[in-house]
């Protein structure tokens, strides 16, 4: 059941080394690039298509498709990164295998799975997924006949020959393509034994490690600890640590040669960005460079760990996982105050390189270690304030705790695809289609979220936050809480009190207004005598003294009316002022201090919700985790919700997700690119891993260093792999233009933070003190609502990491240059070049004070004009000017004065300009942004 | 940098290979469309209809939206049995009589109500679509599907998919420009690309004397023009010593088309050279460069430049069509927009543009026919039924499609959901809405997600 949608997903990852030992077969003619001649082939018109008026001619296109590529090349990197790919280039010896892996599969992935392609992709029955089904065939009959081109039905569909059959119907394939489907066909259709060795893949260089008779996609496996590769001479001599010998090893199998290593200016900068996200200051590329000790890397690897600046960087790394934002992504994005300090806990867990087991517990149950623990002071508050992972999911709508489900959709989302390499959000709907997470999975999950209170962030129906925690434990918490609920119990007792006044005022008010009517009525009534009735002498006189004396009790109580009437009022006055005091109240916060994290509910196991629908109830599952990677004795949750057991769970030595998933983002943000390139998908539809046994040498010792980044980054860092330079070999550039091999070291942009960052870095503007408080409008002011809903931009010069993002509103400056997605788990950067960027480097504000800043810097450090340019070139680029930089650069520099001459302003100003243009320039330059 | 020979390269090779990466990237993942796309968009060209999935009737949109909903039984859906049946309870709530009578307009005869007159003069141009629905009853969500599909989480909006799938005609502009006053409900989300590569995401341009952010510059342009030269320079150098790098192209090609952007984003907005006739049909002035006459002048002058999709927003998550109070204050809005948007359609029929140009008017949902009492004047939020225009390439002119129930509460025949209209949107544009599609978190991602329908009986 688990599998069922599988097929097409295994038969794209080929095994081209398995079936390389059935040697034989298909004879292949040259060595071409599939890609290469697939492109080729469809840049030349198809005869089928020949003479159609929208064929351009191939050079022309060729053209065109390149002027496309340069413009967007580096557009949206990383999600393309999981785009599924033609496989890898041939190898030299072509054969059956590579026939089928270069030749066939791709084209079927390409043109034909998506209506073909298995489980509920079979149009006319018809499944090209696996070679079985292309046998069995669909409502026409078998799709091949191995051996017969002319009896298959797929050749005669793709040979465009039959109007009916012709397939794929939007475009004919390129009609070298139908001859490699007519040979393949012929030679009996082989293709990739996939089944029996699922982790192998086109990928891997690697001997298959782990049981084989596992039959577990790769990423359930347990870890492997690998022995290193033996290596030939070269590579010994190149090796500095064992991860080189993978490495050598993998790019050995290749036919390619690691690059030279990268100058050390090169390699600082490199390694100073990687480590604490800021350029390397002259200063200390200046002793890098005369260290000229065996271990200099190694001291500087050991300054940057230790600085504070290390764990901002890497930080920020962990909070775009965790969809870190400081609002909550209510229809009126309501702020969080509170968020900062979840923010500052990772910062502080980085510098203090918490080991991973902790780092993971404190964020799903730290709340829970925390009471069981009997933690105090500083302690219990670091415990609880890590749960602002889970908090921090998405909230929805205009209602108080509105869709609870999508909430813990978030909350499930975001711990599968940051620990767990897994989406296991699909299966809120259904069964995931390719991984074996089950909808029975992914409730058993929602239950241990649904057992948890989330802390209510405000919205627009109730404008104050509620269930907020506090930051010391139960007893200390205790009076200042008490306090609290007196003071609101206080604010509710007085408006019920004003409202009892009021009803009574009320009812006497209405006796009283009774009353005098009934006395007016009877003076009326005395008064217009009625006729018969003497009008002089004592009769009258008696009727005179009746009616005076009804005339006084009526005053009086016409007075006493009054009054009533006018306390009344002022009760209603005092009412509305203590309803209104109560809704201050409402909007005051316990005096302690609050953490935006969650706490224990009442346990309880959830239905399953029909295609996510809650309304739509079926069974009830028990809390647990995905049975497929359950283990062989997963804790068992018997009191509470199950975060505490769910914690221990994902550390476990039995799940080999989290600790792969980790070490291989660390290894993306060294590399660029993670040795699984899909970095939040281990899954099926992800990208397997290129050095299998590398991931799990180094997953073996994150484990065995008790899950300390700092030793894997050292790692990383010294090692001669990452010291390659940053160009590419001829061979490379042909055979792997990706690097997934590592055969050189990669070239990358800065992402938006560093780029911010080091542009107020060299200008000196930068404040290098850790975040305060945001300044959020006080409480007693939150009114916003889905019509004026919370929008801000609170200007700083601290580091990006602490600058306040929105949920609903991106902030202007991350969201120009590929920021994380603070609505989901962002778990690789894109990377764009778009011309706002461009735009914000040539005209935006703060580009403009920086390099003014920078200037100002420039004039005040150095006297001659050629010191200054020297200083500013190792300010931006870390190195010194050449001499034609500097005589371009002074040359600029004169220009800027000529133009400056013909308006108005005294030397100093303009020498101001003058060189403020040249830092323009200098940091809108590729130099600046791009490390090698 | 040291470096071996075999190390050494040129950097036609690299270019050689970034290229061809590219390429299988671009087709390996989302099918030949986007690909077909971006050469498109390079060539600059009628190439544009190279490899889509089939000929498209409309080369780009211009998408107008109204927030806080547009009442249809004010304005495109004419219901007498509200004006008889005024003050009545029907259920818990009560009848409630339009504001505007309604008449038939045109040769088409289609009835409009006085609302819109300007528009209803042009409705022989409309495809009204009298039975749309959607699936959320809140401002935010509904804002959100009718531009992501999605009613709860962030996902590429319409003009990014379409940005995506067909490219830019036009190298020099984005091709997907916002132009908004005030940000809507669901703010950037509304036109945010996501997961989609960042260039797709909308571009806002806000009224006013400098729409387009950080594209005036702030030094003298003689200035300017020697920083430019002097970047060229340095990149080009440090590009050569780098044996090049099509990523450190693309950044140099992003300043160029900034600079480029410099220079021909001021022509756009340059109303100089509209005659007085021309101004006049928007009702605008000279010298005028807010309101939505403006905004829908601006429309047609991007289109003209090859922008895929504009979208033209009136007003904010706030002051709009949300009239639960009284439903008056719909004049004073449909004033604003009626001879804006009638001058726009009639200016685009003149230049031949709305024959390939897809004009649409909606709003996220409908209003209550029915009052919750019998003093309210206003109407609430109505997802089960509302009603939108469109106009230009493919679709039906003078046509009424679909109906609702006598009251204008449900949709009675030929239901079009939100899902429909991207999916019918698309089709028009020539994709296959289930047939574009991103690679994204595990998943292969699409604008209609699982669901929409091509609306046949819309098209020409």
């Amino acid at each position: 059941m688990l599998f069922q949608c599988s097929e097409a997903a295994r038969f794209l990852i080929g095994s081209p080394k398995t079936i390389r030992k059935q040697r034989g077969g298909v004879p292949v003619e040259d060595h071409k690039s599939l890609r290469e001649k697939y492109k080729e082939s469809r840049s030349e018109p198809h005869p089928a298509r020949q003479g159609r008026p929208d064929g351009l001619r191939p050079p022309a296109r060729d053209r065109l498709a390149w002027i496309a590529a340069v413009w967007l090349i580096a557009q949206g990197a990383a999600a393309m990164a999981v785009v599924p790919e033609l496989p890898a280039e041939p190898e030299p010896r072509a054969d059956v295998a590579d026939f089928w892996t270069t030749r066939i599969e791709p084209v079927l992935a390409e043109r034909c799975l998506r209506c073909h392609g298995g489980a509920d992709r079979v149009k006319a029955g018809l499944d090209l997924a696996t070679r079985a089904s292309m046998l069995r065939g669909g409502d026409s009959g078998p799709a091949i006949v191995p051996g017969d081109a002319a009896a298959s039905l797929l050749l005669q569909a793709v040979s465009y020959d039959d109007p009916d059959l012709a397939m794929p119907p939007d475009e004919p394939l390129p009609a070298e393509i139908v001859a490699d489907f007519e040979r393949w066909i012929t030679s009996g259709a082989p293709v990739s034994n996939v089944a029996a060795d699922r982790s192998r893949t086109s990928d891997e260089a690697e001997p298959s490690r782990g049981d084989p008779d596992d039959a577990r996609p790769w990423a359930f496996r347990p870890i492997a600890d690998p022995t290193p590769p033996v290596l030939d001479a070269e590579g010994e001599a190149w090796a500095l640590d064992d991860l080189d010998r993978f490495v050598y090893a993998a790019m050995r199998a290749k036919s390619l040669r690691p690059a030279p290593d990268a100058d050390r200016r090169s390699w600082i900068r490199r390694v100073t960005f990687d480590l604490i996200g800021l350029p390397p200051t002259p200063d200390e590329v200046g002793a890098f460079l005369a260290d000229e000790t065996p271990d200099a890397h190694a001291r500087v690897v050991d300054r940057l760990l230790a600085s504070r600046h290390y764990g901002e960087r890497q930080g920020r790394h962990w909070l775009d996982v965790a969809r870190y934002a400081d609002t909550a992504g209510d229809s009126s994005d309501y702020p969080i105050p509170q968020a900062r300090r979840y923010r500052d806990w990772v910062i502080d867990a980085m510098n203090d390189d918490l080991p991973f087991a902790e780092f993971v517990r404190s964020q799903i149950a730290g709340d829970i270690l925390a009471e069981r623990e009997g933690a105090r002071g500083e302690a219990y508050a670091d415990r609880v304030t890590a749960t602002g992972y889970l908090a921090l999911s998405r909230r929805f709508g205009v209602g108080v705790r509105a869709a609870p489900h999508l909430v813990i959709e978030d909350s499930i989302d975001t711990l599968g695809r940051s620990m767990l390499g897994l989406t296991l959000r699909c299966a809120r709907c259904h069964d995931h289609k390719f991984d074996p997470v089950s909808t029975r999975d992914y409730y058993g999950l929602y239950g241990i979220f649904a057992s948890t209170r989330y802390p209510f962030p405000g919205s627009e129906n109730q404008r104050y936050p509620a269930d907020l925690v506090p930051l010391v434990p139960r007893d200390e918490a205790e009076p200042a809480l008490a306090a609290h609920r007196k003071s609101l119990a206080a604010a509710k007792d007085r408006v019920s009190s004003r409202a009892e006044q009021l009803e009574k005022l009320r009812a006497e008010r209405d006796d009283a207004n009774e009353r005098t009517r009934a006395s007016e009525r009877l003076v009326k009534r005395d008064t217009e005598a009625a006729p018969g009735l003497p009008t002089e002498g004592f009769a009258c006189e008696m009727t005179d003294a009746r009616i005076a004396s009804r005339r006084s009790e009526l005053d009086a109580e016409r007075i006493e009316l009054g009054r009533l009437r006018v306390a009344f009022e002022l009760e209603k006055k005092a009412h509305e002022k203590a309803k209104r005091a109560q809704a201050a109240s409402l909007k005051t916060l316990p005096d302690l201090p609050l953490a935006y994290a969650v706490v224990e509910a009442k346990p309880r196991d959830v239905p399953i919700q029909k295609g996510g629908e809650p309304r739509k109830k079926g069974e009830v599952v028990p809390r647990g985790f995905p049975a497929a990677i359950r283990g062989e004795s997963p804790p068992e949750i018997e009191a509470g919700s199950g975060r505490l057991e769910l914690a221990e769970w994902l550390v476990s030595d039995e799940n080999p997700l989290p600790a792969r998933v980790l070490v291989n983002r660390v290894w993306y943000h060294h590399f660029g690119r993670g040795l699984v390139a899909s970095l939040d998908n281990f899954g099926e539809l992800g990208r397997p891993p290129t050095h299998p046994g590398l991931l799990d040498w180094l997953a073996s010792r994150f484990r065995e260093s008790g899950g300390s980044r700092k030793a894997l980054h050292r790692r990383i860092a010294l090692s001669r792999t990452y010291r390659q330079a940053s160009v590419p070999s001829a061979k490379a550039i042909e055979t792997d233009p990706e690097n997934r091999w590592l055969s050189h070291g990669a070239r990358r942009r800065l992402d938006a933070e560093s780029i911010r960052d080091a542009v107020l870095a060299v200008s000196g503007t930068l404040d290098r003190e850790p975040g305060a408080v945001h300044p959020f409008p006080a409480l007693a002011k939150w009114n916003w609502t889905q019509h004026n809903p919370f929008r801000a931009v609170y200007p700083t010069r601290k580091r990006s990491v602490y600058v306040m993002r929105q949920r609903i509103r991106r902030h202007p400056y991350f969201g120009m240059f590929d920021g994380a997605d603070t609505n989901a788990c962002t778990a690789g950067r894109a990377t764009s070049n778009a011309p706002n960027q461009a735009l914000w480097f040539l005209n935006g504000e703060s580009v403009h004070t920086a390099a003014k800043a920078f200037a100002k810097r420039l004039l005040e450090s150095a006297d001659s004009a050629d010191e200054r340019v020297g200083l500013a070139y190792q300010r931006a680029y870390g190195r010194p000017a050449t001499a034609e930089e500097t005589d371009r650069a002074l040359a600029h520099i004169l220009r800027c004065h000529e133009v400056l001459a013909t308006k108005p302003g005294a030397g100093p100003a303009r020498d101001l300009a003058a060189w403020s243009s040249l830092a323009r320039v200098m940091l809108a330059a590729n130099e600046f942004v791009v490390v090698d | 940098m040291t470096m071996s020979d075999s190390h050494a390269c040129r950097t036609d090779r690299v270019s050689a290979i970034s290229r061809r990466t590219f390429l299988q990237r671009a087709a390996g993942g989302f099918g030949s469309i986007a690909l077909a796309g971006l050469m498109a968009d390079a060539a600059r060209s009628e190439s544009a209809t190279t490899g889509l999935h089939h000929a498209p009737r409309a080369n780009r949109v211009i998408w107008i939206f109204l927030p806080g909903g547009l009442s249809h039984v004010d304005s495109f859906d004419p219901k007498p049995k509200l004006f008889e049946n005024h003050g009545k309870k029907s259920g818990k709530r009560f009848v409630l009589r339009p504001m505007w009578k309604f008449a038939p307009r045109g040769q088409s005869g289609i009835e409009v109500s006085d609302l819109f007159p300007h528009i209803g003069a042009r409705v022989d141009d409309l495809c009204v679509v009298r039975s749309m629905n959607t699936s959320h009853g809140n401002h935010f969500e509904a804002t959100l599907a009718m531009h992501t599909g999605s009613t709860t989480f962030a996902m590429p909006s319409l003009g990014s998919w379409l940005s995506y799938g067909l490219g830019t005609m036009n190298r020099n502009l984005p091709s997907f420009v916002v132009l908004a006053p005030k940000l809507p409900y669901a703010g950037e989300q509304v036109w945010d690309a996501n997961f989609l590569p960042g260039r797709h995401r909308g571009v806002r341009w806000i009224p006013g004397s400098a729409p387009v952010p950080n594209l005036a510059p702030r030094v003298d342009a003689r200035l300017q023009q020697l920083e430019r030269g002097l970047l060229e320079r340095a990149n080009r150098e440090h590009l050569e010593t780098r044996g090049g790098d099509g990523a450190l192209e693309a950044r140099i090609q992003s300043f160029e088309m900034a600079f480029a952007l410099q220079r021909e984003a001021p022509d756009v907005l340059d109303l100089s050279r509209e005659t007085d006739d021309t101004l006049g049909l928007y009702g605008l002035e000279r010298g005028q460069n807010t309101g939505f006459g403006w905004q829908c002048l601006m429309a047609r002058r991007l289109a003209e430049r090859g922008v895929r999709f504009i979208e033209l927003i009136d007003v904010g998550a706030s002051g709009n069509w949300d009239d639960h109070g009284n439903m008056a204050r719909h004049g004073k809005l449909a004033k604003n927009i009626d001879r804006p948007i009638a001058g726009m359609l009639d200016d685009l029929g003149r230049r031949g543009l709305l024959d390939d140009t897809l004009v649409v008017l909606t709003t996220e949902f409908g209003r209550t026919p029915l009052a919750k009492d019998a003093k309210t004047k206003g109407r609430d939020h109505h997802p089960a039924a509302f009603s939108t225009c469109l106009a230009g390439g493919g679709v039906k002119a003078g046509h009424v499609h679909g109906a609702t129930d006598e009251l204008g509460q449900r949709v009675a025949e030929g239901r079009v959901h939100v899902h429909d209209l991207h999916a019918t949107v698309l089709h028009l544009l020539g994709i296959d809405h289930r047939r574009l599609t991103y690679r994204h978190a595990g998943r292969d991602f699409r604008l209609t997600d699982v669901h929409g329908e091509v609306v046949t009986e819309l098209l020409a």
